[in-house]
């Protein structure tokens, strides 16, 4: 595909997406919205993985710290002055604990949304790539990482509602979440924010920041001994994942109105990946457009015949890892094929070793 | 006295008990030129890790312009002036040929410093110079992983040269060249020698005598002889190890 055509197709999907919210039902304008939440948390994959080279399993830790900072607020939002949330009460919880008090600010817990999985990223790539860990040891170690997040979440009820999850919102920044006309807004919003984020990834990746991140993935010695510091590079990138998972997540909660271990723990982040291997995952748009079409796809799918979704998915893996290393995007771009066949046979060897 | 840029004294290298380098000293003036012979498995590459960080002696000491460099982290020793190139070539396959070496002479290698659209002019002008250094203008715009092998290798030398480091390491740099390449690889390095100082490993005779510089023989982790070419040929201990058996060099038969 060369790059007029790929100029028209985005601006007629961004044209199309603008206007959703005049031809779509109130169904389908909530699904899409929430799937476009969704799709920042591919952005970041991109950079960490199609750029990067790092294969994260554990990108739901990032989206699930972004999504209950949001979820606190919320939560305190929708609790009467001076009583306490009421999975607290029915838990026995006597007084709130400290880490929720300073989440009855709303800027306060917008920061968090942004600094927690960004925080945490960069703390858990410090210690990975500071010693040096690559590979599949990276996706074992970001992968046992969520489960852990996930379990602690399960087992500490009284502090944050467990496996039910933080749920019940009502008001934020002073609007009645319940609102008419709060779909077609928050839809907007969403959209903003993914245009943003997307418009700004774009631009970073076109820097030299870009190229040396290209450049690790292909030689990560060559780089060290040219005078970089690849760990500091990765970091960077890995935090910059974590925070775009952490908006993703936020907006994704605000949309569902609820957030839980279950949605944010291993099958979703694995899920997360395989769309964006699907769709091209050194291609921003590929990667975008493979999570947002996967998860309307899987919409279909698992409404009209549940028990079949997982083999589909299960499929469509084996599928992308054979015969399409580069996704849909790959498909439609012939250079960007050929410049990373070698590091794919690479990350195929490194498995097999391993194996 | 010459001024030492390099000094390596009584380095040891062991793998898992086996010691590809045996307390071997080495200094190397600054602005000069040397080469590096020795069987397979001589420790020639090794010494290079050494020199550049990417393994740790288990003792001995590598000094560079006086100062002990041999617990500095890898890209410290880089931007100290002290740049490698690797036997295998390690060109940046996903970069075009201009992008390599634009990473290459970057000034500032820390990350925030990169979060910068294009180049400055200054840059643009040194990889303008590196790519007619290198022969190389007319792919500029290529990917580095769709060049021939022996461009892979100028490529790498470019980008090696690209930082004006004051310390050259070269390790093979005329492997897969046809015998016209590695002649005019040899005027490269010449040139290079005197503004740099070079350190050269290779194999190919033919290219060693272009070069005519001292030479440093290894074998089995140690300094076995050094010298110029001619007395070390006349050397029969060193024909015995080394030129007796050489290593078949791509273009020695053609
Ligand atoms: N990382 C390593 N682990 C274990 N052994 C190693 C390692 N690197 C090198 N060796 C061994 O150390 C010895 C010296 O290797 P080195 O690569 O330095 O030789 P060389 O002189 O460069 O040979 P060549 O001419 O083949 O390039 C060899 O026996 C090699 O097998
Ligand atoms: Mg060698």
């Amino acid at each position: 595909m060369n790059r007029s055509a790929q100029t028209v197709l985005i601006g007629v999907a961004a044209l199309a997406l603008i206007f959703a919210p005049l031809y779509l039902g109130a169904y389908s304008l909530t699904l899409l919205g929430r799937v476009l939440a969704l799709s920042i948390a591919a952005i970041g994959i991109c950079v960490v993985w199609g750029r990067g080279g790092i294969l994260s399993l554990g990108q739901g830790l990032f989206f699930g710290l972004g999504g209950y900072a949001l979820a606190m607020h919320l939560k305190l939002m929708a609790t009467a002055k001076g009583e306490l949330p009421d999975f607290m009460v029915y838990n026995g919880v006597e007084a709130l604990p400290w880490f929720w008090k300073p989440f009855v600010s709303a800027p306060f817990a917008l920061l968090m949304v942004l600094i927690l999985p960004a925080a945490a990223a960069g703390l858990i790539a410090w210690l990975m790539f500071r010693r040096r860990i690559t590979g599949v040891y990276v996706s074992i170690i970001t992968q046992a990482l969520v489960l852990a997040f996930v379990t602690w979440l399960n087992g500490s009820q009284g502090l944050t509602s467990g496996t039910n999850g933080i749920t019940d919102f009502q008001m934020f920044l002073g609007i009645n979440l319940r609102g008419e006309s709060v779909a077609r807004g928050l839809y907007w919003v969403t959209l903003l924010i993914l245009g943003l984020c997307l418009a700004a990834t774009a631009l970073l990746l076109r820097t030299h920041f870009g190229a040396i991140l290209t450049a690790i993935k292909d030689n990560e010695n060559r780089v060290r001994f040219l005078g970089y510091n690849p760990a500091a590079y990765k970091i960077a990138a890995f935090a910059l994942g974590g925070l775009l998972s952490g908006v993703s997540g936020a907006l994704y909660t605000l949309h569902l109105g609820t957030i839980s271990p279950a949605m944010i723990g291993v099958t979703f982040s694995i899920e997360l990946v395989v769309w964006v291997a699907l769709g091209g995952r050194s291609s921003l748009i590929g990667a975008v457009g493979g999570l947002i079409l996967g998860n309307l796809a899987k919409d279909k799918i698992s409404s009209a015949a549940p028990d079949a979704w997982l083999y589909v998915m299960g499929g469509l893996f084996v599928l992308v890892v054979l015969v399409l290393p580069q996704g849909v995007a790959g498909l439609l771009n012939h250079r960007r094929v050929r410049r990373t066949v070698p590091s794919v046979r690479r990350e195929v060897k490194e498995v097999t070793d391993i194996a | 006295m010459p001024e030492m840029l390099l000094d390596v004294q009584g380095v040891t290298v062991s793998f898992d008990g086996f010691k590809a380098i045996q307390n071997l000293s080495l200094t190397v003036e600054k602005g000069s030129l040397r080469v590096l012979i020795g069987p397979n498995g001589a420790g020639k590459s090794t010494l290079l890790d050494t020199i550049i960080g990417k393994v740790r002696p288990v003792s001995g000491d590598v000094r560079y312009l006086g100062q002990s460099i041999t617990r500095l982290p890898e890209y410290k020793i880089a931007t100290l002036g002290i740049c490698r190139k690797f036997q295998a070539p390690g060109v940046l396959d996903g970069l075009s040929v201009r992008e390599n070496l634009l990473v290459a002479c970057k000034r500032g290698k820390g990350v925030l410093a990169s979060f910068k659209l294009g180049a400055a002019a200054s840059e643009r002008a040194r990889v303008d110079e590196l790519l007619s250094l290198t022969g190389l203008q007319g792919k500029a715009g290529m990917l580095a992983a769709l060049l021939a092998h022996g461009e892979k290798q100028w490529l790498e030398i470019g980008m090696v040269v690209a930082a004006d480091p004051q310390l050259l390491l070269l390790d093979e740099p005329t492997a897969g060249m046809t015998a016209q390449e590695t002649a005019q690889t040899a005027e490269l390095i010449r040139a290079l020698a005197g503004k740099h100082t070079v350190l050269v490993i290779d194999h190919d005779m033919a290219f060693v005598e272009l070069l005519d510089a001292p030479i440093t023989v290894l074998h089995q982790g140690q300094v076995f002889r050094e010298g110029d070419l001619a007395t070390l040929r006349a050397d029969a201990d060193v024909m015995e190890i080394y030129l007796g058996r050489p290593k078949e060099t791509p273009h020695a038969q053609a």
